[in-house]
């Protein structure tokens, strides 16, 4: 006997298992799978800014529905004992530079020569409104007013534009002409002249943005549904027998979604500055109701003055702005395969 | 080309003719009265002033009425001011508004395309991230903020600027960095995006292998093509424009055509309502066209591709 065969009789078979015939078994994938929004999402998790919008986005929405309840005064309380007060927060007030120790830019502790004992955190209004709760209560109104815009330009948008292109020939003609004729007009003059006819007022408001702002989104989701109506697993789920509004609902807009929230994300800033606009000349929003723009419109009538007044919408509006951008932009990088490496 | 241009010209005049029945029309819906103290007017001076104005026909004898003035370029005379001729208020006004518009986007334009160039040739720089902060501040700050907060710090605390009036160049300043934010913003992150995907080209790789001085390669090939596309946005810049003169003219009380747009609205003055709209329409679809135009001219792959997307 060789070596090599004794070498062969110490591998009893017990050593051994029998490969694994199933077919089916051997297609499966061992990790766990990455799917679309799964790698949108940590693509996005790695991008800081748009996190960063994120959190503001949410802390933002958070006071809007919690700050104008956090203290014991409403939004349309007038009090004109108390008018005009700068801002005075409890601990802070013993920082100096922060300028929250109820002392105005002339240098007179206000509160102590109205003898208010109260504190107002963003300080007092021209009717002793306190700006902390209309800050809020305005914020909680822009905020409204933009996420019902979007969402009507979601509606319309999607349905527009998805009709269009699915149905191509005569109806994406003539639906085209239409969009060529309300992309003529500047939108802005459009919305005053719609702002002008309706009372105005929140839903007036809502209604004005939405006259045109669809336009946009109906365009992206032609462009999208042109580009995927051709591929073949459109043609597979016709062949296979499916609907119209099937083949809509479950093949295209999913497939359209992420080009749809990311145009959302930049409708909302723009629906925010359209409603601040409006409110600041005078067209949007009627006293006592406050919405940021007309907060800011109340307080440059006294700029020189009161600063605080402008100070506080100023920057809240401005970080929903900021906030919404980064967020945007960060979705357009996670959602974009081109920059996938 | 001259095909293109006339159908355009066509479709614009088409698009004219729709805004300009539309305005007419939603004027007639507006509620409200356009005489000054309508209240204290007898029954008999309302229907005096009524026919004076030519509000007494049927409205679809106005309606004809007005599209044949607008066809000679009559847009009517003003309720409010002692029945001046609109297009007279529209031409003193717009002096301030043109100077005010082309200064900021001139200014807007040169400052965003360098620091968009700078942007991407230092990409991933100090520079670069520097610019991108801008550019989003620019953008997302609203130009009413950034005006107020000037007016406070520049005009007001520190007295550096003049606070508001339309009275030299000094007074110009202000006004035409809140509306220039916008442009500034825009452009520099359109540039620096266009700038690296020419970067990136095949061409640019040529032009360094060949020997050329890297100055050459960035002035002589980069930025001339990356700034064709630059020409795109040109149309929605316009637009943010008149968006900006109406709230900054109001902000700094300058005599332009926004605040007067902006007041006429409050007064209820239809005819220089009408008449604004349609002189800010007029020029929205000139700029569009000249911008297709233009572009067409200047990349040729256009043209040839029939004009359209």
């Amino acid at each position: 006997m060789s070596m090599k065969q004794e070498k062969l009789d110490e591998l009893s078979d017990h050593m051994f298992q029998p490969a694994n015939t199933d077919v089916l078994e051997n297609e499966q994938i061992a990790g766990e799978s990455t799917g679309f929004w799964k790698d949108a999402w940590r693509r996005l998790k790695k991008n800081p800014g748009a996190i960063t919008g994120l959190i503001i986005i949410l802390i933002i929405i958070l006071m809007s529905i919690i700050g104008p309840g956090m203290n014991e005064y409403s939004y349309s309380q007038q009090d004109l004992s108390r008018a005009k007060l700068p801002a005075k927060v409890p601990v802070l007030e013993n920082i100096e530079f922060l300028g929250l120790n109820g002392v105005d830019i002339r240098g007179t502790d206000q509160y102590e020569a109205k003898g208010v004992d109260e504190y107002f955190w963003f300080g007092t209004d021209g009717f002793g409104r306190d700006q902390w709760t209309r800050v809020w209560q305005g914020t909680r109104i822009s905020l409204f007013i933009a996420a019902a815009a979007a969402f009507i330009d979601f509606v319309i948008g999607v349905a527009y534009g998805g009709i269009s292109a699915y149905y191509g020939g005569r109806v994406d003609n003539i639906l085209q002409r239409i969009i060529e004729v309300l992309v003529g007009i500047p939108n802005l003059i459009l919305i005053i002249l719609f702002i002008l006819i309706f009372e105005p007022g929140i839903f007036s408001i809502i209604l004005a943005l939405s006259v045109t702002g669809w336009v946009g989104m109906s365009r992206i989701v032609r462009g999208q549904v042109l580009k995927l109506k051709t591929q073949e697993f459109v043609l597979a789920s016709r062949t296979l027998g499916a609907t119209s509004g099937r083949v809509i609902g479950k093949h295209l807009i999913p497939n359209v979604l992420g080009q749809i929230i990311i145009t959302t994300m930049f409708t909302i800033p723009s629906a925010i500055f359209f409603e601040a606009f409006l409110s600041f000349i005078g067209l949007g929003i009627r006293p006592p109701e406050a919405s940021l723009g007309s907060i800011i419109n109340d307080g440059f009538k006294s700029l020189q003055i009161y600063p605080h007044l402008v100070l506080w919408p100023s920057i809240i509006i401005s970080l929903i702005m900021i906030a919404f951008n980064l967020l945007g932009d960060g979705l357009r990088d996670a959602f974009d395969p081109k920059l996938r490496k | 080309m001259g095909r293109y241009i006339g159908g355009r010209v066509v479709s614009m005049i088409i698009t004219f003719l729709i805004i300009a029945s539309l305005t007419f029309f939603l004027m007639k819906l507006l509620p409200g009265t356009p005489f000054n103290n309508q209240e204290k007017l007898t029954d008999t001076q309302i229907v005096q002033l009524n026919e004076k104005y030519g509000l007494n026909d049927p409205v679809a004898v106005q309606y004809f009425n007005y599209m044949k003035n607008l066809f000679v370029g009559d847009l009517g005379v003003s309720f409010q001011q002692d029945g001046r001729e609109v297009s007279t208020i529209i031409g003193e006004r717009i002096g301030a508004s043109a100077y005010l518009g082309f200064q900021s986007i001139v200014l807007g334009t040169i400052i965003g395309l360098f620091l968009g160039i700078i942007a991407a040739l230092r990409h991933n720089s100090f520079l670069d991230y520097g610019t991108m902060v801008i550019a989003v501040l620019g953008i997302s700050i609203p130009n009413f903020v950034i005006a107020g907060l000037m007016q406070y710090w520049l005009g007001v605390k520190w007295g550096l600027l003049p606070v508001a009036y339309w009275d030299g160049f000094a007074y110009t300043i202000m006004p035409t960095i809140a509306i220039a934010s916008i442009v500034v913003a825009t452009i520099a992150r359109f540039m620096r995006t266009e700038m690296l995907e020419v970067l990136g080209q095949d061409y640019i790789t040529t032009a360094k292998a060949k020997g050329l001085s890297s100055t050459a390669v960035v002035i002589r090939h980069t930025i001339r093509n990356a700034s064709i596309p630059i020409i795109t946005i040109m149309g929605p810049l316009v637009v943010a424009l008149m968006t900006g003169t109406l709230v900054i003219e109001q902000i700094f009380v300058i005599p332009g055509l926004g605040e007067k747009f902006v007041n006429s609205i409050m007064t209820n003055d239809f005819p220089i309502i009408m008449g604004t709209t349609l002189f800010y329409s007029l020029l929205f679809i000139v700029v569009i066209l000249l911008v297709d135009v233009m572009y067409g001219i200047i990349d040729p792959r256009i043209r040839l591709a029939g004009g359209k997307d």
